[in-house]
């Protein structure tokens, strides 16, 4: 570990070890893809979204989408459900108290990676 | 991890948060654009409420109706208006980690001004409603009125970084409805013209929550190519 991932740690928690629990939870081992994590944080700043908001803010197609929001799903960050309204049924995308960690975790690497620079 | 690979790290990771709040401005002109309407509305039901009252109870029901009237559609609106101005306030605290401008500060000035702003309405409504006998009533309310817009402009700006085009619409319709109506009760002695000088703030506010809806879309696409150059 480097010296800066050491003197970044604060409350006990390195950049390395939030990083690992970050990738872990978004199914991430690399870090490298965006989509998973615009979505989640997307999600935590608006609490929950239509499917089509989601198409419309990721870019992605329908079906990336739903892979990655089933990836989501299965870790507990998301919740997914139907709902009715006048103009049909929605599938409304939902942050869980999970996803809301998660979207922290993500938060505090961001102010220590800031920090640290 | 060495040094290289957590700079890597940082670009990717600030990338993927300038383009996610970037997105989220497209939402967020939408959230501001229902806000504009809500409040377009709430003016304009403001404005008729003491008139269709008047004309079908009498004096004791009628004053019962009007503040229960009130009321309830200052409590909706109210309502909706905290969740916009909540949710600008999570964009603007991740604008401000990825600028490297967050503290934990940031937290205490936005209880501090929503106090400030609870202390506004309710020095509105207690000096509107005549509860608050003060000589100078026409100025003092005019005078809150326009505090609020101001917290309403530091939520904008908050939201987009500057004050869009359909906010400083908004604003000017409110400010010329302010003082126009205070003139007109300086002049007349009077509230009979003082609430003609608010149609052009439900109708500017109208056009504001059209125009933000509109272009959203088009904001977010503009947006990118700026902020990524």
């Amino acid at each position: 570990m480097s010296r800066r991932a050491k003197t970044s740690s604060t409350g006990g928690e390195t950049i390395n070890d939030l990083l690992s629990k970050l990738s872990q939870q978004l199914s991430e081992p690399a870090m490298k893809s965006t989509a998973r994590l615009t979505i989640l944080i997307t999600l935590a700043l608006n609490g929950k979204m239509t499917f089509s908001d989601l198409l419309a803010i990721t870019a992605l197609g329908k079906g990336s989408l739903s892979n990655h929001l089933e990836k989501l799903r299965d870790n507990g960050l998301i919740r997914v459900r139907t709902v009715f309204k006048i103009d049909g049924p929605r599938l409304l995308v939902e942050i869980t108290e999970e996803g809301l960690n998660a979207y922290m975790n993500y938060s505090t690497i961001l102010e220590k990676l800031m920090a640290s620079s | 991890m060495n040094d290289r690979e957590m700079e890597e790290l940082k670009k990717h990771l600030t990338m993927v948060g300038k383009q996610s709040i970037l997105a989220d401005r497209y939402l967020l002109k939408r959230v501001w654009g229902i806000y504009y309407a809500i409040w377009s509305l709430t003016i304009f039901i403001y404005m008729l409420l003491p008139y269709t009252i008047s004309l079908v109870t009498s004096s004791f029901t009628e004053l019962v109706i009007y503040i229960v009237a009130f009321s309830a559609v200052t409590a909706i609106a109210g309502y909706f208006s905290a969740r916009v101005f909540a949710r600008s306030a999570k964009h603007a605290a991740m604008r401000l980690r990825l600028s490297n401008r967050y503290s934990r500060r940031f937290h205490l000035v936005n209880y501090i001004q929503i106090a400030i702003l609870m202390f506004l309405v309710g020095g509105f409504a207690a000096t509107a409603s005549g509860f608050l006998k003060n000589q100078d009533g026409g100025f003092l309310v005019s005078t809150i009125l326009i505090a609020i817009m101001i917290f309403v402009l530091v939520r904008l700006k908050n939201s987009f970084g500057n004050i869009p085009l359909e906010g400083v619409l908004a604003a000017s319709t409110f400010l010329f409805s302010c003082v126009s109506s205070l003139v007109s009760v300086a002049l007349t002695g009077g509230f009979m013209y003082y609430v003609f000088f608010w149609i052009p703030t439900v109708v500017g506010w109208l056009f504001a929550s059209f125009y933000s809806l509109y272009t959203a879309a088009d904001s977010m696409a503009s947006q990118y190519d700026t902020e990524d150059s």
